[in-house]
């Protein structure tokens, strides 16, 4: 009876302690989108990871001083649907990263989009084909095809960068 | 050792991979759809509160068999995907609680076996209390590891803040 | 296409609020395991396994509030979620496809599938029911998913 009642008191214990200190939730929630700034810096590490890639920049703030940031992206799979690859972004690269700072203040931000070392610019598409955010509009084809979720275009892409989503079309951007 | 358990090939090749991490946790979350409302109905007809009209050996033994293929599938999943991102993982705290759960769960299927989930016994007598007591506890430990699971997305470590001085 | 709201999606509660948006989740997530678990145990029936000594309609009937309980949780979780952040879900093809999906299975279930489970005798065509049945749930589980990685 008492090792029941014990194991009463530690799984309920446990179940409930679910309710969260540190929770990290949505989207939104995590980064403040109207907080959004450049970064300019030398990519120190990429992690090429799911659910969400990330990487973290030595940024050169205009005091002078180096200070480290983490930006996080889409998946990979998001990534590779708007033409990203896994070497795209590399260690000691110089880049200048687009982000949204996150709310609490700390060094992180979702990187919105990115000047590569190149002087082409790169876009995270996993989070934002939201047309708020987008450079341009989209075109589907049809109600069916939007409705399905294939088959869409995206033009005046801001990234120059095509969506291959279940349909390789030829895009002009 | 977690860093090495990550980095190994199988685990690296789920971690960066662009369809198999997706595919395998939907598979993870398929098997408790198709499954888990077993689970539920199972202790549910304990509990006296569904499926009364059938017995509980009917209901109980009818789904076992799936009730374990689901586990199969989900334990399975959740163990590839734990692997790939294992020294991610060990010190979220909602991991860690997760694998309490895990053993919590397997204790009370040892414990509980004979008493109620493997006795007919309780068609002809009845359900007794602990049945129903059985029967609540498998309800929170299941939606508490569900819930650890979900939980364990969200948690990230302390990071860094800019100060002031940083940035001016 | 953009969608110009009324509101700021910042200052919903489930963004701003420490527990709510997960809490949702768990509702969904524990909502479709109460709606397709019990629809999967119905189809098992249809599939000559299962709790055998009970026909797919006695199962059927006994599982119907059940599914019911599940998809409410589910209808009342998913548009929650919704509203966290409409234009980045409206955009996204994975949650397109999941919307037109769960209307199909919706009806597919309270039609079809319901008939045949209440016939007298569902037979060879009622195995194709149950596995068309499964097959929807299990996509629209998957679709879920990859909300996340398109």
């Amino acid at each position: 009876m008492t090792a029941r009642s014990l194991r009463i008191a530690v799984g309920f214990t446990l179940a409930a302690s679910v309710a969260p200190m540190w929770a990290h939730h949505a989207f939104v929630a995590v980064f403040d989108l109207s907080k959004q700034r450049d970064f300019k810096g030398i990519v120190k590490q990429v992690e090429w990871l799911n659910p969400h890639a990330r990487f973290m920049l030595d940024v050169v703030e205009p005091s002078g001083k180096t200070v480290s940031w983490e930006f996080e992206l889409g998946s990979p799979n998001a990534l590779m649907q708007h033409g990203w690859t896994r070497y795209t972004l590399k260690k000691g690269d110089t880049v200048t990263v687009t982000g949204d700072v996150a709310r609490d203040g700390s060094n992180f931000a979702h990187a919105r989009s990115i000047i590569l070392a190149g002087g082409t610019r790169v876009c995270d598409y996993g989070r934002f084909n939201g047309a708020a955010w987008s450079c341009g509009g989209y075109e589907f084809h049809s109600v069916t095809s939007f409705m399905i979720g294939f088959r869409f275009v995206r033009r005046n892409c801001c990234c120059g960068v095509r969506p291959v989503f279940f349909h390789k079309e030829k895009v002009d951007t | 050792m977690f860093d090495w358990l990550q980095g190994m090939a199988i685990a690296t090749a789920i971690r960066e991979s662009a369809l198999v991490y997706p595919i395998l946790l939907s598979l993870h979350l398929t098997g408790m759809a198709l499954f888990g409302g077993m689970i539920l109905m199972t202790d549910l007809r304990l509990l006296g509160i569904a499926m009364t009209k059938r017995s509980v050996s009917d209901v109980v033994g009818g789904l076992r068999p799936w009730k374990h293929l689901g586990l199969t599938m989900v334990v399975i999943c959740g163990a590839l995907l734990a692997w790939s991102k294992i020294a991610l993982y060990w010190p979220n705290p909602y991991f860690k609680l997760k694998l309490i759960l895990l053993t919590l769960v397997t204790i009370h299927a040892l414990v509980f076996r004979n008493s109620v989930y493997r006795n007919p016994e309780l068609d002809r007598t009845g359900i007794p209390g602990s049945a129903k007591f059985a029967a609540v506890l498998s309800l929170v430990l299941w939606i508490g590891l569900v819930s650890a699971g979900r939980w364990i997305g969200y948690w990230e470590p302390e990071k860094e803040k800019t100060t002031a001085v940083q940035i001016r | 296409m953009a969608l110009f709201l009324a509101y700021d999606p910042a200052t919903n509660p489930l963004n701003t609020n420490e527990w709510a948006f997960p809490v949702c989740e768990v509702m969904h997530i524990v909502g479709f395991a109460t709606l397709i678990g019990t629809i999967t145990m119905v189809d098992l029936r249809l599939l000559g396994v299962g709790i055998k000594k009970a026909s797919a309609a006695e199962l059927l009937r006994d599982t119907a509030p059940w599914t019911l309980f599940g998809l409410a949780l589910v209808l009342i979780s998913g548009p929650l979620i919704f509203s966290s952040d409409p234009n980045l879900y409206l955009a996204n093809p994975s949650f397109r496809f999941k919307i037109t999906t769960l209307v199909i299975a919706i009806i597919y279930n309270y039609t079809i599938h319901r008939k045949v489970a209440r016939s007298q005798d569902p037979g060879g065509f009622g195995k194709l029911v149950a596995i068309v049945s499964m097959a929807l749930w299990a996509s629209l589980v998957f679709a879920g998913i990859f909300i996340a990685f398109v």
